[in-house]
């Protein structure tokens, strides 16, 4: 025995010697950028090698999942560890990050390069609400993940489905305009086993509409899309809390009361892949507000049930919804900014960008989202992109928010998913929920939050409300 | 001389034992399925059971998730902070059973090393890794960020008050008779603790052995916050299936179901020492 | 088989040998190399985060903010906080509950497994399993057998007649979601070290008692639990302090919902101290729960304690 553990010690210390050797640095520069997990990274791999050959500088990946990246990436911020060149945000952490000083305005290397960038080719909604701060650009943004909703565009027009909802609400079955027409097409196509769709009888459950009720992140991105639409806001503009007041009380109200009862009972603990893939299965005759970057995934619904189509939406309220994308933004603690910008641009310039919607991937720039013979060629791609161009044109014109214009936004948006579930799930009333997500954020922002939003026009009342218009859709191929 | 015949209460404890097996391994089995399935019937109402298998999850993990060099992390960590763990906590312990240093406290007091909750710690261990790993000597013993000596010492410190308590007791049942024999035959008192105790206390080092790699093997929260690409372990890489795009169930459980053989292949190699030290104790009768 | 014999000898001769460093001093060089690691890990973060449990400490709040000394407040916050209260009492619950079917359980099948006539060692690995393979994977796969509309939980009661189940959103059912998986996976730990016990028993007491005739149910209660004793106590201590630290299950499957049904305390300090970022409040209640464990534990323990040190020989 003792042979042998004397072997095991000569082999380890071998190993941590190599190992040691292996990952000495080479002379060039390298760095080091900090993101998400997934088909994304593997685009983003590919592309980091083309850059590498294009400017010498290496390009390291270290991709993380999602509910990690923000305390990684925080964690090596702070510490001042210099270990992440280029890092990767939500919306709500950058306002965090920039107010702290963590991260790079980068307007000087925008002006300077303004050719390659190309600044106004990016939304503007998705540069307002994930770059800007104060008015400075301190990221730019690179995959959007702006909602919109998916529903079966066959249930929907099947004349007999849209005989039965005349004659039960007395409208014509469309595109709800309103979340109270999105609750009457809910209860409308929640069936039982036994009961008919679309002239077939049922053998298990068919539900109206899939949420994301689970203790995540998204169910605050629900309801907070409908109290928006309703003129409620997390933050008012003298900087108390919000979700006391009576908008955002009946948005959730209207959310717990009226669009849950009628999804899969899975959605109390789910996510977005679990509403994806109640529609893509069969399960649900449409989502709640849901993410368009989800398309590739949601049309695949055609190809397991025959003869359905999978149709895209904008919200009700329309880009007063919100728009949303991760960004990307250099790190203060760096030690290669120069470098770190020139992939920084490059990652988002036209020509990766271009390869991330051939993948299927949101990209954040206009000019693409509108290049009609890109889109038109690749339905199952890239199908939500006029979608995604109506809602996001809308957004520049009628989107605000207080709560993206605090630095505490990041640690609202942490503390959000477990008062909307107890509400969601029936452990508290919806008004002690809400009682108690007021007190927690009191407690963040100090009983009254400092709105920094200068350089932000408020939405002009005269604004005509969005309607969403279908002719925009791109259309299966019958 | 026990009957070599078959009872009907044999037949019944081995039919329970396998019914509980089967129903324990379940989830065991969905997963190694799931790693062969296309990823389209996946997710389907009601689930597939029977179907064509394919090996493209394999194939993504290993390629594109680069998880052998997780495998191959976390296989150095746990074996290396297990083997420190065995040796330091052998001995520690054996001084805790028979010269019972420093009374019953200062086994408490290791004990409560372990009772501390996980977040309150988090910060200071990566303040003095990070510290360590500017420094010539954390450089060379892998200790800084990221590197894999830091996860050896950190899971050392997890799983050493957990293994000087579970020895403490195994060595306890040896009865001392032996020992004394042993020193009256001359050995020293190490040599004592090396031929007479350890093979007797076999057992229980191999089962407290099994247990520090698997807890190794599984340790997330600080793998996680300590590591970035370099030193990451299993656990957080199978987080990198976590995407936008939605869970990626095939190639986790591709990952998963990889991970879980060289677990299996350590608890048969154990095996051998428990069955070892169970003849020693045939022969003192 | 023959009976080791000894003649008698005078152990105090032993005792009086002479020897380079005496017992005590010998006992302490080998605890050394252990305690050392110990003490500069062990002590080292508990300073520390006694430290920031004492100042104001968010850690998003600029590299300029000071860390300013507030004295107790941190603590005083803690005491007040209803959610704290609440996710202790549901991680005490969650413990007791958890851990008491594990024990059964566990040692009921290491009783199974040690008379075996076959195939005991291909078991006992296969019983491994469990806890062998990566958490956060296995606990992703529990969330999508769990699930209520595509797990296989739900298909298999719908195949028996019964009705489905909504383990992980029915805020009724989500904990003892929980408690099954962590039985699932921690019952092999108590069955393995008590089968380990179990085999390592001496074998005398145990032949002496067959040949005085005595009961199965005898042996048991006068000379297998008692033997055993040590081992079960000390399992189920080890098993209470991990249950309180359970992280990883609730991260996987429901991530402390729905509403606050499977926040346990790890869960909801992880929350305080790595998404709120705020360190203080964090070791606050870490420092707390540290205290009333350490409590629960030298109670359970100092009975034990007190045998070990009588058995030990140079006392």
């Amino acid at each position: 025995m003792k042979i042998i553990f004397k072997v095991f010690l000569v082999v380890l210390l071998l190993v941590v010697l190599t190992a040691n050797v292996s990952a000495a640095s080479s002379e060039k520069v390298t760095v080091t950028w900090a993101t998400l997990a997934g088909f994304y990274t593997d685009w983003a791999k590919t592309l980091a090698k083309e850059f590498t050959d294009k400017t010498g500088i290496d390009v390291r990946i270290i991709e993380m999942d999602l509910p990690t990246m923000y305390e990684k990436e925080v964690l090596d911020i702070v510490g001042n560890t210099g270990a992440y060149d280029i890092i990767t945000w939500n919306v709500s952490w950058k306002s965090e990050w920039a107010n702290a000083g963590y991260i790079y305005p980068l307007d000087d290397f925008i002006k300077r390069d303004a050719a390659e960038v190309q600044i106004d080719d990016i939304a503007p909604a998705l540069l307002n609400v994930s770059g800007l701060w104060r008015g400075k650009i301190y990221g730019l943004p690179y995959y959007t993940f702006t909602p919109g909703q998916f529903y079966r565009a066959d249930l929907f027009e099947d004349s007999e489905e849209k005989a039965a909802f005349k004659a039960e609400f007395g409208y014509e079955l469309d595109i709800p305009k309103t979340y109270d027409q999105m609750a009457d097409i809910a209860k409308f196509f929640r069936r039982k086993p036994g009961d008919t769709l679309m002239g077939q009888v049922l053998t298990k459950d068919f539900y109206g509409i899939g949420l994301m009720a689970g203790r995540y992140n998204h169910i605050f991105d629900e309801i907070m899309t409908i109290a928006w639409t309703m003129g409620g806001d997390v933050i008012n503009d003298d900087g108390t809390s919000g979700v006391t007041d009576k908008p955002f009380l009946d948005a959730v109200t209207l959310y717990v009361n009226e669009l849950l009862p009628y999804a899969p009972p899975g959605s109390l603990s789910g996510g977005y892949d679990f509403v994806i893939g109640q529609f893509n299965t069969g399960l649900i005759a449409m989502t709640g507000p849901m993410y368009l970057d989800q398309w590739p995934n949601a049309v695949k619904v055609e190809k397991n049930i025959p003869g359905s189509e999978a149709g895209i939406a904008g919200l009700p309220g329309g880009g007063k919804t919100w728009a949303g994308a991760f960004s990307l933004g250099i790190a203060k603690s760096t030690k290669n900014v120069e470098e770190a910008w020139q992939f920084l641009k490059w990652i988002t310039g036209q020509e990766a960008q271009r390869k991330f919607a051939e993948g299927g991937g949101s990209t954040t720039r206009m000019s693409i989202l509108n290049d009609k013979s890109f889109y038109m060629s690749r339905r199952e791609q890239a199908g939500h992109f006029p979608v995604l161009v109506n809602v996001l044109e809308d957004s520049a014109k009628n989107w605000y928010t207080n709560y993206i214009h605090i630095p505490q936004a990041a640690k609202i948006y942490e503390e959000a998913p477990a008062w909307l579930s107890a509400a969601a799930s029936g452990t508290m009333t919806i008004e002690a929920a809400m009682a108690g997500f007021t007190k927690a954020i009191n407690q963040i922002i100090g009983g009254k939050a400092t709105i920094y939003n200068e350089g932000f026009l408020k939405p002009a009342a005269s604004n005509k409300p969005y309607v969403f218009d279908p002719s925009v859709q791109l259309r299966k191929q019958k | 001389m026990r009957s070599k015949k078959i009872t009907a209460i044999d037949i019944m404890r081995m039919s329970i034992v396998i019914a509980i097996l089967i129903i324990t391994l379940f989830p065991i089995y969905w997963m190694i399925t799931t790693s062969v399935k296309p990823t389209d019937i996946i997710l389907m109402t009601p689930p597939a059971f029977f179907f064509q298998p394919t090996f493209e999850h394999y194939k993504y993990a290993f390629e594109q998730a680069n998880f052998a060099h997780y495998i191959s992390n976390t296989l150095i960590v746990a074996l290396g902070s297990t083997f420190i763990v065995i040796v330091c906590g052998s001995l520690a312990s054996y001084a805790f059973a028979r010269y019972n240093t420093g009374g019953g406290n200062l086994m408490f007091f290791i004990l409560t090393t372990r009772m501390m909750p996980a977040i309150a710690v988090v910060m200071p261990f990566f303040v003095i890794f990070r510290t360590a790993g500017n420094t010539a000597i954390g450089q060379f013993l892998q200790l800084g960020l990221d590197r894999l000596g830091t996860l050896i010492v950190c899971y050392t410190i997890f799983n050493l008050p957990f293994a000087i308590w579970l020895m403490h007791s195994f060595f306890q049942d040896i009865p001392t008779e032996l020992e004394d024999a042993a020193r009256l035959d001359g050995y020293s008192r190490f040599k004592v603790f090396i031929k007479v105790v350890l093979p007797l206390a076999a057992p229980g080092i191999a089962v407290t052995a099994i247990f520090c790699l698997l807890f190794s093997w599984n340790e997330f929260l600080f793998a996680s916050i300590l590591t970035r690409d370099v030193a990451r372990t299993i656990t957080v890489g199978v987080g990198d299936f976590w995407t936008q795009r939605g869970i990626l169930w095939g190639p986790l459980s591709a990952a998963a179901t990889v991970c879980v053989a060289p677990m299996i292949l350590f608890a048969l190699l154990l095996q051998r020492w428990i069955v070892r030290g169970l003849t020693f104790g045939a022969v003192r009768g | 088989m023959k009976k080791m014999d000894y003649p008698m000898i005078d152990l105090t001769d032993i005792r009086k040998r002479k020897k380079i460093m005496s017992d005590g001093a010998y006992g302490i060089l080998l605890v050394t190399p252990a305690l050392i690691v110990l003490f500069f890990f062990g002590l080292v973060p508990l300073f520390y985060a006694i430290n920031l449990s004492l100042r104001h400490v968010d850690l998003t709040a600029g590299p300029a903010a000071k860390w300013q000394f507030v004295g107790l407040n941190n603590f005083r916050f803690a005491l007040n906080s209803d959610v704290f209260f609440a996710a202790s009492a549901r991680t005490a619950f969650f413990a007791v509950v958890s851990v008491s079917i594990q024990m059964v359980l566990g040692i009921s099948l290491a009783f199974l497994i040690n008379q075996l006539r076959w195939f005991k060692g291909i078991i006992r690995a296969l019983f491994l399993l469990p806890l062998a393979s990566a958490p956060a994977a296995v606990g992703m796969i529990w969330r999508y057998l769990y699930d209520a509309d595509f797990g296989v939980y739900n298909a298999a009661l719908q195949a028996i007649g019964l009705q489905p189940l909504n383990w992980l959103g029915d805020s009724n059912v989500a904990l003892f979601s929980i408690i099954i998986f962590d039985v699932w996976q921690w019952t092999p730990f108590v069955l393995l070290i008590t089968l380990a016990g179990l085999q390592s028993l001496p074998k005398e007491p145990f032949e002496a008692a067959e040949l005085d005739g005595a009961s199965t149910f005898k042996v048991l209660r006068r000379l297998t639990f008692p033997l055993l004793s040590p081992v079960l106590i000390l399992v189920f201590v080890l098993r209470s302090i991990d249950a309180a630290r359970l992280y990883d299950p609730i991260a996987t499957t429901t991530r402390g919902g729905p509403g606050a049904v499977t926040e346990t305390i790890t869960y909801f300090l992880y929350r305080v101290g790595l998404k709120q970022f705020r360190l203080d409040q964090a070791s606050a209640m870490a420092l707390i729960i540290l205290f009333v464990i350490i409590v629960f534990a030298g109670f359970m323990l100092r009975r034990l304690m007190r045998q070990q040190s009588e058995r030990a020989r140079f006392n």
